[in-house]
């Protein structure tokens, strides 16, 4: 994809309630692999949480406050909506 | 709105509470109070978000069919998607070219160019001194 794509996601909610779910889901876990078999790929849930979204468990409140904030959005514009009626189609 | 947001309350509470019944012990996500209620509050904040943007869309783009059946709702996707089919494609191959048409000229340009010239300069200089 394009980089311009990459930087709307900032704007998006689904960015920030899904940190929000996946550090509640995998901070603090210990997967305990067999030694003999392979190479332990995920040791920690934190490693993971590197990974995927680094420095995500650091963002808790950042995270609730941003998606309060899109949801804040969100109502303001259903209220100026349901205040004033626009006509696009039809 | 207020009304609106306090009739709609407790129905996205409840909403979030079976989604998470249905949902959170059968994926075997993490146990204790704490990771459950963190995970309620995020069910519970998405389900306003697109009740609210549903609002909102229901009431710009003017759809009654949206309120009333889905059956109309669906016959509304068929309409516009049959409009958008061709703009969805221009944009799905703009964007595989984009991927992959990159890849392509750059070891077009640093395989077979540069092989290409030094073949050509060889055969010039041999010409020359012939």
């Amino acid at each position: 994809m394009p980089p311009f794509f990459s930087t709307l996601s900032y704007v998006s909610v689904a960015k920030y309630s899904s940190e929000l779910v996946v550090v509640n889901e995998f901070e603090g876990l210990v997967f305990n692999c067999r030694e003999s078999d392979q190479v332990c790929r995920y040791p920690t849930g934190n490693f993971y949480l590197e990974l995927i979204y680094p420095g995500a468990d650091e963002r808790h409140v950042l995270n609730w406050a941003m998606t309060a904030v899109m949801v804040a959005f969100v109502f303001i514009g259903a209220a100026i909506a349901l205040r004033f009626k626009l006509k696009l189609l039809n | 709105m207020l009304a609106y947001l306090a009739h709609m309350l407790p129905t996205s509470l409840i909403a979030a509470t079976v989604f998470l019944l249905i949902t959170y012990f059968q994926l075997g996500l993490q146990t204790g109070a704490a990771h459950i209620f963190s995970f309620w509050g995020v069910m519970v904040l998405l389900h306003i978000w697109g009740e609210l943007l549903g609002v909102l869309m229901v009431r710009i783009f003017c759809l009654f069919s949206y309120s009333i059946s889905y059956f109309m709702l669906v016959l509304f996707y068929y309409y516009v998607l049959n409009f958008m089919s061709k703009l969805f494609f221009v944009l799905a191959w703009s964007l595989f070219r984009y991927e992959f048409g990159k890849q392509h000229g750059i070891a077009r340009d640093l395989d077979l160019g540069d092989a290409r010239q030094r073949i050509f300069a060889e055969r010039r200089i041999d010409a020359a001194v012939l």
